[in-house]
């Protein structure tokens, strides 16, 4: 059977497996706030390395570093493009043939964009590895986030895995029919978009049936909502928060003088 | 007043139905994503359902179904950046809406031309956010487009809009506005009146 | 005393010229055992959805005459209000999660959120319901992970946290193997005992045999027939006039009787069959 859900959490009995969602929440927002204030590719590296004491504390300190594979590719390209194009290129480093060149400031460029990506992904891979999708849900909703959009975010949790395991099914099959996923546009087009009239139907119907489903459970009813999952915000998550917020408020002005 | 009234109206939008089907186009949108993958063509397929659901719910659910197309892929694996591309999704579904609304697609004809409206729109949106967030790189064909307009000497963000509008035409020129639209012309009608903005499309 | 009530009810979904459900006039008892059979497209499901209220409140359309449920009209109350008094389980196990709960007992407390429940109420219900269905050592599951009839249960279950005074159920096991079959059907029954109020649209007439105590033929859109179980369920030509197909238990002692093998009444449970055949070998 395929996973039910859409998740990357790991369950971990650790430190900041335990935080408010809010708190983690305010320490990645933050991190990804600071990167966009810094102006150097050092300080990112600096920010960078801070992921390290995090990744302790939860007790996931390989994974974290997991999906840093995927950002290859981008990188490889990034420095291409911008070390050969970058638009405010002064200084030459190396010369190339045919009138090409590999500018200086364009690998400074570069290295900025790709710190500040790698920035981002560890943290948010951190903040997904840590804080289940349900209690983020059920923890925004006490800050007064519309009940329709936990709704949204943890069905689509649910569906996508089941779209999948279905859409593979079916390619699957058309592959074994002989529509193979080479020869021209057209037959290519050909083979795969019919599939998709039946994904429409079949969804629509699935979207009226859920729909009395939920009507059924009092979706509709205008009273204010309680929650089943509960998540408390304690001491040491307000003077996290706190924390964090000072802490953003200096290094973004050094980050920006220096 | 006024404002009260328009937030009663945008909230009207939001019916049980309109709801469900979000977590549903998105999984269209996923799907329509493998299909692109499968097919190895420049051809995304991943607003399928943000435009499907612009047809049936109108700009609003459209556009917030097509945000949070991104924002479940950020709460999945953790992809911050991709929350930043949920705003091409949502401008993508909004104008898709708004057509609905005017009865823009009411017409086999002006469906390609809505298709281009909506690739420059995804192109001016995503220029800007894939040049601050991702340096003007995506990651896949695309780049080589970019890389030639930038040899040719083209200026910096014609090269970015330039290349993004070329790919965006691909997709939503024809087949990503074409498939959805053909799917609700053949809702049978049970289905379709349960939506407010199929008559205007049908 | 009716909990129930269908006065002269009539229903078309908009855009369609023809009638639904016509003409309808049935009471349906409090505690009782209600059943409905009928052919395809006979209005059956409509019939369900009507005392839901998504007739007329999620689908478009006309009602004329009333539909009274718990004392409430339906045309005139909202979804929200009559959740608490009607349950309703469709075909799909699938479409009847919620998508929210990420586990079998946030499945279930869905309902009571919407209802605002306080939190404490809420757990000691969830509990309570998780050991009526047997679900103990599947309620941290995901629901979505569940076999069809498990899930199915969970379904029922979720609806009745809201306690209410009708259960009625659109099919519940069409779309399940033998096994889930059994499992909802006694779940089915042992609600039944419990004195809810059960209304039970199913093709599977060996079951009706045994647990209603009405039945109702529902057929092009009309009511054809309200009777006793034993009255309606063993009248070959009736069930046939209403393309039914009879229980394999009526239709053998039909057989018999017209082989002038067997003299007594006509069968319908497997008990009666039993009956019939210890009669029969002595004869």
């Amino acid at each position: 059977m395929p996973r039910a859900l859409l998740i990357s959490y790991i369950d971990k009995d650790s430190f900041f497996h335990k935080l408010n969602p809010v708190t983690k929440l305010v320490i990645t927002i933050s991190v990804i706030i600071l990167i966009f204030i810094t102006k150097s590719f050092i300080h990112n590296l600096i920010i960078f390395i801070f992921i390290i004491p995090f990744a302790y504390y939860s007790k996931l300190t390989k994974q974290v570093f997991m999906p840093i594979k995927y950002l290859f590719i981008i990188f490889v390209i990034l420095f291409v493009i911008q070390g050969l194009f970058y638009p405010f290129r002064e200084t030459v480093l190396i010369q190339l043939p045919y009138g090409f060149a590999i500018w200086t400031e364009g690998l400074i460029y570069a290295s900025m964009i790709s710190s500040r990506l790698l920035v981002m992904l560890v943290y948010g891979y951190l903040f997904v590895l840590t804080t289940h999708p349900g209690d983020l849900v059920s923890a925004l909703r006490k800050l007064r986030l519309p009940y329709i959009f936990g709704y949204i975010v943890l069905a689509t949790l649910q569906i996508i895995p089941r779209v999948q395991s279905q859409m593979a099914t079916i390619i699957e099959a058309q592959k074994s029919r002989g529509l193979e996923t080479k020869g021209s546009i057209v037959k290519r087009l050909r083979a795969y978009t019919p599939l998709l009239g039946p994904l429409f139907m079949g969804s629509v119907q699935n979207a009226i049936e859920r729909a009395t489903a939920l009507e059924a459970r009092a979706f509709s009813a205008k009273c204010e909502k309680t929650s089943y999952r509960e998540t408390i915000i304690m001491k040491k998550d307000k003077v996290i928060m706190v924390l964090t917020i000072i802490c953003l408020i200096i290094f973004g002005v050094t980050s920006w003088l220096l | 007043m006024a404002k009260q009234d328009w937030i009663t109206r945008i909230k009207a939008e939001f019916t049980t139905i309109a709801i469900v089907m979000i977590p549903i186009a998105i999984g269209i949108n996923q799907a329509g994503r493998l299909i692109h993958e499968a097919l190895g063509l420049p051809v995304w397929l991943d607003t399928i359902g943000t435009i499907f659901t612009a047809m049936l719910c109108g700009p609003w659910v459209a556009g917030v179904g097509g945000f949070f197309t991104n924002v479940v892929t950020a709460i999945a694996y953790g992809r911050a950046t991709s929350v930043f591309f949920g705003l091409v999704q949502l401008g993508i579904g909004f104008l898709a809406g708004f057509f609905a609304w005017k009865g823009w697609w009411k017409k086999w004809w002006k469906v390609p031309l809505c298709g281009i409206a909506l690739a420059a729109t995804a192109a001016l949106i995503s220029a800007p956010i894939v040049v601050t967030v991702r340096g003007g790189v995506s990651g896949q064909g695309i780049d080589l487009v970019f890389a030639f307009f930038l040899a040719t000497g083209q200026n910096f963000w014609t090269a970015i809009f330039a290349s993004r509008f070329l790919i965006e035409i691909l997709d939503k020129g024809i087949i990503s506005t074409y498939i959805p639209w053909a799917a609700v012309k053949r809702l049978p009608e049970k289905y379709a009146r349960m939506f407010k903005y199929t008559k205007k499309v049908r | 005393m009716a909990i129930v009530e269908f006065k002269n009810f009539s229903w078309n979904y908009s855009g369609y010229r023809s009638k639904v459900l016509r003409n309808i006039n049935l009471s349906i008892n409090k505690g009782e055992f209600f059943g409905i059979i009928g052919g395809v497209g006979s209005g059956r499901t409509t019939f369900c959805s009507a005392i839901m209220g998504l007739v007329p409140h999620l689908y478009p359309g006309n009602i004329d005459g009333e539909l009274i449920v718990d004392g409430l009209n339906t045309e005139k109350s909202s979804m929200s209000d009559l959740s608490t008094r009607v349950g309703l389980i469709m075909q799909s196990p699938d479409t009847q999660l919620t998508g929210a709960g990420m586990n079998v007992e946030e499945e279930l407390s869905f309902g009571l959120e919407n209802l605002g429940t306080p939190r404490k109420e809420m757990i000691k219900r969830v509990k309570k319901m998780i050991k009526l269905i047997g679900l103990e050592s599947f309620k941290y599951r995901n629901p979505f992970e569940l076999s069809g009839g498990q899930q199915q249960k969970v379904a029922i279950a979720s609806v009745l946290i809201m306690q209410p005074e009708i259960l009625v159920l659109d099919e519940p096991t069409a779309q399940l193997d033998p096994l889930g079959t059994t499992l909802v059907f006694n779940l089915i029954k042992k609600l039944a005992r419990k004195g809810i109020t059960i209304i039970l649209n199913t093709q599977k007439i060996d079951y009706l045999a045994e647990f209603a105590d009405r039945v109702a033929i529902l057929n092009d859109n009309e009511i054809r027939k309200v009777g006793k179980t034993r009255e309606v369920l063993t009248d070959i030509n009736l069930l046939k006039k209403n393309r039914i197909i009879s229980s394999d238990f009526t239709q053998l002692s039909n057989e018999l009787i017209n082989r002038k093998l067997y003299k007594g009444a006509l069968c319908m449970t497997l008990n009666d069959a039993k009956e019939m055949i210890s009669k029969v070998k002595r004869g």
